[in-house]
């Protein structure tokens, strides 16, 4: 989940409150607050990822006063301008979506532009998806000639010195060498064109998602005017980041100049507000009582939505930045928040149809073999995420690899379990013998046959004491098989892991299901093991298809 | 007077009951130790081992007849020159037995011994007053005298003796020798003597008005023979402590998964199952997360490989598609869909569920009309997270997962079934919600519990988005349907409840562990 840190004090004095006597507020916009005094920080935990204007200061604290009855107003307003951006058709399949506003005359101090630094930042990182979805790029008003264009380049046509660097590069070795480059070149892999913003002087811009140039793109203390440009493979994604910058800068007071978009004709986006109707029915239905016409408009005005009726509907207008707002499931989600979770009065009304429950035909053999399993052995829980090691000194096929592993001790899943047994009887020397260990669990195996899967059901055994012998095995499991009312029968059998001589197929019904036998000290060595060891498996799914 | 009395029979109930308890060696070691003998003579009288009779009298102890007293002592004994010396003489014998043969010598004529233990010798010779040196030559002076045994052989010969009990001309001998290189040395013992109790004498005197042995083990032969009718039984030491011994057990942690099963099959759940390998689709796209979602990477999900084949029917892959396309505005790839991963949530099960049973939900929807449950459904899911594993963090755990299937259902609804659960498995006095985010509910509630002062979220629940039951049940689908979800981080309520601070611990290695935790 997305995190900010901020100077503690300075938000509290921006958003006007107390924070920690208003946790209930935050928690209302699922905002974790975490504080520490001591080094004067505060650090906000978004849980809504589809909530990124909530990043914004300018924002939270309008949505906080909203929660707390108070209204805040925008003190600029969304202009057009005449100036506008070419849009090359040929980006359709590279990063077609572009959006960019301009503000003037802004007061930019160090913090301010920090602060601006840290949003950018974030939104593109995290709301972005590492800029694949959306990037944004801050310019200098001033040192760019209009029309802008955006193009898709050839790699090697075109040159710029980059930010930070002081040579001229081509857009090729910027991936190649600059820091950004490698960082982000996973985005424009495969395309033979990368995008390209270039100004009417072919002074250029930015290669987006990239990196900005040295010349117009570089924001300082300096710099009056500002350029804010998003790029980005998602419409949505792109629409709702203008709204978010543009709303910061009309909070603080700085009128917004909407730059048109020209594909064929010039078109201004406008970040309309978001309207969602919501049937009355629904919204009493969920809340589990009538809610008032005048109830419904307290409650959304707690989260700065409008509401106007029409018959058996309720119209809601919210912010534009409420790209969350999809259906009208999450209009209701919004006045259950206003009016308090803990408001309700919990309801059983339902609960006194009586049903009857079951359990899964997996859970009722396993609570058959575990109850007779435990009357002589103890059980274990080894997980089915394994490492490859524990299969391979155990001399069974390795199992299906996992492509992201985080440590070679969980990086396949277990074909068998005995293996895993063995592995826990190594971490086990001074532990007083006997020792009876079994354990029911899943293995994976690649089988095509079997639908969802490869997945079978397996009952392991493992005994270790300095005298045990085949025999042992071979009573414990006709002990099981007795009580089950199973008959079955050994059949001679070869096998990597067992002694030769020692080592039987567990047949039921001419069919195979298992195997039992006495470990080979080969691989008891490769455990460090010194004791005899038997052990048996059987593949359960048999009795799955009889219960 | 009556005080005496009842003390007096108390005194030979407890004489006779110490009787009974004795064994036949304990019985056999008493009969000395009434007599006060030191532990090596009852080893010389009993050809018992030492370790035998010392075993005995702990039990001769622990029945309250004598008491055991460890006293540390001091053995003098030989050390490596003192075992050569008695074996071959003492430096000043063979400087004696030299000069027996040549009358007089010269210091560097005597090959025999080493420079140190010829001055060690001529020292001692000096102090008896046996030879005399002059002019570099020694001489013997009274030959008589020289021929008879030192005391310091005659010490060395007796040893080992105790430091403390030696006479006042041993001990000068044996601080003689100690100053010389490694002829004896002290070891440091314990040694076991006893007070005898005066109930001992009692008890001894009362062995003999048992006439027949007692019958220590119960045996086929004695019942068979009827023998018992005329012997009377060993009493037995009950108090005294056996050796421990481990069975079959249950494991703590599935076996209080079992229990919450239990616990669930009370009121009415069905339990879900499905594979552990599932697909993209119905984790992640069937439940409305869109395949941009941060989830879906490969920090968050395992991701295999593997040659295994998960159906996705045409018609509910359409409608999927259809509302991610729609809502999220993006182009969804089939391709991703179809990516096999190790199920990172339990709620793909749910989603399954859903879909397998749309049919029958849509009879139940067409009859609805008033608020009803059609059916609740749960299961705990062993799920996989390539998390880095830690105290508070495993890669592999179950998440304990639930829906309920009605019509017209309420978040009050919810919030109550949440509150009963939660407290029922957890003992929590307190359920606490805030509102949460999930991709696939909204309304969305997090779910925490207070105890001993201290908040600990325990889980999440919802209703389901319509865009997750739509495309699932489709041409079924009827407005009015509501799913109440449910997800609890069952392993923190394990911990919470064995009172355990390591998550780890529930996959434990360690079989001492699970052989002494409480079930």
């Amino acid at each position: 989940m997305p995190t900010l840190t901020f100077n503690f004090r300075e938000v509290e004095r921006y958003l006007g409150l107390k924070i920690e006597k208003n946790l209930h507020v935050f928690e209302k916009l699922k905002i974790e607050v975490d504080i520490d005094k001591k080094n004067n920080q505060v650090r906000f935990e978004f849980k809504d990822v589809n909530r990124p204007e909530l990043f914004i200061v300018e924002i939270l604290a309008k949505e906080i006063k909203a929660m707390l009855g108070k209204k805040i107003k925008d003190r600029g307003k969304i202009k057009t301008s005449e100036f506008f951006i070419e849009v090359d058709k040929k980006l359709k399949y590279i990063r077609p979506y572009i959006l960019a506003f301009y503000v003037k005359n802004v007061k930019i101090n160090e913090e301010f532009l920090s602060y601006l630094i840290q949003i950018q930042e974030i939104l593109a990182e995290n709301y972005g998806r590492k800029r694949k979805i959306a990037s944004i790029g801050l310019y200098d008003f001033d040192k760019v000639k209009w029309p802008i264009r955006y193009i898709a380049a050839d790699p090697e046509a075109y040159k710029f010195v980059p930010l930070g660097m002081h040579e001229s590069l081509t857009l090729r070795q910027i991936l190649k060498k600059h820091e950004k480059g490698i960082k982000y070149a996973y985005i424009l892999e495969g395309f033979k064109k990368y995008p390209l913003l270039i100004d009417s002087s072919k002074n250029i811009l930015s290669f987006p998602p990239i990196i900005n140039s040295d010349y117009s793109g570089k924001v300082t203390t300096e710099t009056k005017n500002i350029i804010v440009e998003i790029t980005g493979i998602n419409e949505v994604f792109v629409n709702h980041i203008f709204t978010i910058l543009s709303s910061l800068f009309l909070a603080r007071g700085y009128d917004v100049y909407v730059v048109g978009i020209k594909k064929k004709k010039v078109n201004y986006y406008k970040g309309e507000e978001k309207v969602k109707e919501v049937d009355l029915r629904k919204i009493n239905n969920i809340f589990g009582f009538e809610v008032s016409k005048k109830m419904i408009e307290n409650l959304a005005s707690k989260f700065l939505a409008k509401v106007s009726f029409k018959k058996d509907k309720a119209i809601f207008v919210y912010p534009s930045y409420r790209y969350d707002i999809m259906s009208e499931r999450d209009v209701i989600e919004d006045l259950l928040i206003a009016y308090g979770y803990d408001n309700f009065k919990p309801s059983f009304d339902y609960l006194e149809y009586s049903q009857k429950g079951y359990l899964s035909k997996k859970h009722t053999i396993y609570r058959k073999i575990a109850s007779l399993m435990n009357s002589f052995a103890e059980e274990v829980n080894t997980g089915i995420l394994t490492g490859k090691e524990v299969l391979v000194n155990a001399k069974v096929d390795k199992g299906i690899s996992v492509l992201n592993p985080i440590s070679k001790n969980y990086d396949c899943l277990r074909s068998f379990i005995f293996p895993n047994l063995l592995d826990l009887l190594s971490y086990n020397k001074n532990v007083q013998m006997p020792i009876k260990l079994f354990e029911i669990g899943e293995v994976i195996k690649e089988n095509k046959n079997v639908e969802s899967g490869a997945e079978s059901l397996h009952l392991a055994y493992l005994a270790c004491s300095h005298n045990i012998t085949f025999t042992n095995a071979k009573q414990d499991l006709e002990f099981l098989f007795r009580n089950l009312g199973i008959n079955f029968e050994l059949e001679e059998y070869q096998h990597n892991s067992f002694i030769e001589g020692r080592v039987a197929k567990i047949m039921v019904d001419k069919n195979y299901v298992g195997f039992i036998g006495e470990i080979r000290p080969s691989v008891l060595e490769a455990f460090h093991i010194f004791y005899p060891v038997v052990v048996f498996e059987i593949d359960l799914n048999f009795l799955l298809n009889e219960e | 007077m009556i005080n005496i009395k009842i003390g007096k029979k108390m005194k030979e109930k407890e004489v006779e009951k110490i009787a009974y308890s004795l064994s036949e060696r304990e019985k056999e070691i008493l009969k000395h130790v009434v007599k006060e003998e030191p532990l090596n003579k009852i080893v010389q009288l009993t050809n018992l081992d030492e370790t035998t009779i010392k075993k005995a009298m702990l039990f001769l102890e622990n029945k309250k007849i004598i008491k055991i007293k460890y006293k540390p002592i001091e053995i003098v004994d030989l050390d490596k020159n003192g075992i050569v010396y008695l074996k071959n003489g003492l430096p000043e014998r063979i400087l004696v037995n030299i000069l027996m043969e040549k009358e007089e010598t010269s210091l560097s004529e005597i090959k025999e011994l080493n420079k140190q233990e010829i001055n060690a010798a001529i020292g001692e010779l000096k102090k008896l007053d046996l030879v005399e040196i002059e002019e570099g030559k020694i001489k013997i002076k009274n030959k008589k005298e020289a021929i008879k045994k030192f005391p310091q052989e005659k010490f060395l010969e007796e040893l080992p003796k105790e430091k403390d009990k030696l006479s006042k001309e041993e001990t000068q001998i044996m601080e003689g020798l100690l100053k010389r290189k490694d002829i004896l040395k002290i070891d440091k013992k314990t040694e076991i003597d006893y007070e005898v109790l005066p109930i001992a004498l009692e008890v001894y005197k009362y062995l003999s008005h048992i006439k027949q042995p007692l019958i220590e083990t119960l045996t086929p032969e004695i019942l068979k023979s009827k023998s018992w009718k005329k012997r009377k039984f060993k009493y037995y030491d009950v108090k005294s402590k056996v050796p421990k011994v481990y069975y079959g057990k249950r494991h703590f942690y599935l076996y209080f998964l079992d229990r919450v099963r239990e616990k669930l099959l009370q009121y009415g759940f069905k339990e879900m199952e499905n594979g552990l390998i599932v697909n993209e689709f119905w984790n992640f796209d069937a439940l409305f997360q869109p395949q941009h979602h941060m989830a879906r990477e490969w920090s968050d999900t395992y991701y295999i490989k593997a040659d295994i084949f998960i159906d996705i029917p045409k018609d509910v892959l359409d409608r999927v598609k259809k509302i991610h396309e729609e809502k999220w505005k993006y182009h969804w790839s089939e391709e991703k869909a179809r990516n096999l991963i190790l199920r990172p949530q339990g709620t793909v099960l749910s989603a399954l569920t859903l879909y397998k049973n749309s049919k029958r939900i849509g009879e139940f929807l067409k009859n609805a009309k008033e608020k009803t449950v059609f059916e609740k459904y749960f299961s705990i899911a062993r799920v996989f997270r390539p998390d880095v594993i830690d105290a508070s963090h495993l890669t592999e755990f179950n998440q304990l997962e639930g829906i309920i299937i009605g019509y017209n259902l309420s978040f009050s609804n919810l919030l109550a079934w949440l509150e009963q659960l939660t407290k029922e498995i957890s003992n929590a006095k307190e359920v606490i919600f805030k509102p949460d985010y999930f991709p696939f509910t909204e309304p969305s509630v997090e779910i925490s519990i207070k105890q001993n002062n201290k908040i600990l979220e325990v889980g999440g629940a919802g209703i389901f988005r319509e865009e997750v039951v739509k495309p699932l049940l489709g041409e079924y689908y009827k407005e009015g349907l509501i799913v109440l979800a449910w997800g609890l981080g069952i392993d923190r309520l394990v911990l919470t409840k064995y009172n355990l601070s390591d998550i780890r611990l529930l996959f434990t290695k360690n079989l001492q562990f699970l052989r002494d935790i409480k079930i």
